[in-house]
């Protein structure tokens, strides 16, 4: 079954203030790469990563995060 | 830039010099005396400063995936030593009369080994990189 993980981190960041790349980074503890490599669809995040980024947003994980249809990112 | 491509860089770098400045003097001293190259790795013994946090910063230095490119890029570096490995002691192997490995050749299957698996390991983390983090295409 082909599935990728799809995101909304880029459209959070700008609905929470335009809130920098180098910002999320920083709240989540991780380089701004890995930020950048998470937005492109390239990296599948860890499960507390990924918690971490819903809870800078205040929302659910599924929120941030969706399976879909499609290749698969690096894991 | 994330330390560890800094690494990877000064490691690809160093690697490379010594190498070319061994191929430069093989042909004038010979293959064993053409090894005093190799103290060029000797720059490597850097790197530690690459992963020094920014004073009165939290700055991240190293996450998880930079954790999973240094897994990915040893991985293919073991997979190259290996294929050195082999391919040298069957060369030698075959070359040699009598049928064995040359014993004063194993330093310089253990020098060359080391910056193959230096040079390999750094570039393999240079492309990671840059697959990860390049921009999307539009």
């Amino acid at each position: 079954m082909d599935e990728t993980l799809t995101n909304q981190i880029r459209r959070l960041r700008f609905e929470h203030g335009e809130m920098t790349q180098q910002d999320l980074a920083d709240r989540v503890g991780v380089s701004r790469q890995t930020i950048i490599a998470l937005e492109s669809g390239r990296y599948a995040p860890s499960l507390p990563l990924a918690l971490r980024i819903a809870r800078v947003f205040d929302v659910t994980v599924e929120d941030v995060f969706q399976l879909g249809n499609g290749p698969p990112p690096n894991r | 830039m994330p330390a560890q491509l800094k690494h990877a860089w000064l490691d690809l770098v160093t690697g490379t010099t010594a190498l070319l400045t061994y191929l430069a003097l093989l042909p004038f001293v010979g293959p064993e005396r053409a090894m005093v190259a190799l103290p060029i790795l000797a720059a490597g013994a850097f790197a530690p400063l690459l992963y020094r946090r920014p004073k009165g910063t939290a700055a991240v230095v190293t996450d998880e995936l930079d954790r999973l490119v240094h897994l990915r890029a040893l991985a293919v570096s073991w997979a190259v030593l290996w294929l050195f490995f082999v391919a040298f002691c069957m060369t030698t192997w075959h070359l040699h009369r009598g049928g064995t490995v040359r014993a004063e050749l194993f330093p310089i299957m253990v020098g060359a080994g080391y910056v193959l698996v230096t040079v390999s390991r750094a570039a393999a983390t240079i492309v990671m990189y840059h697959r990860y983090t390049a921009a999307p295409a539009a």
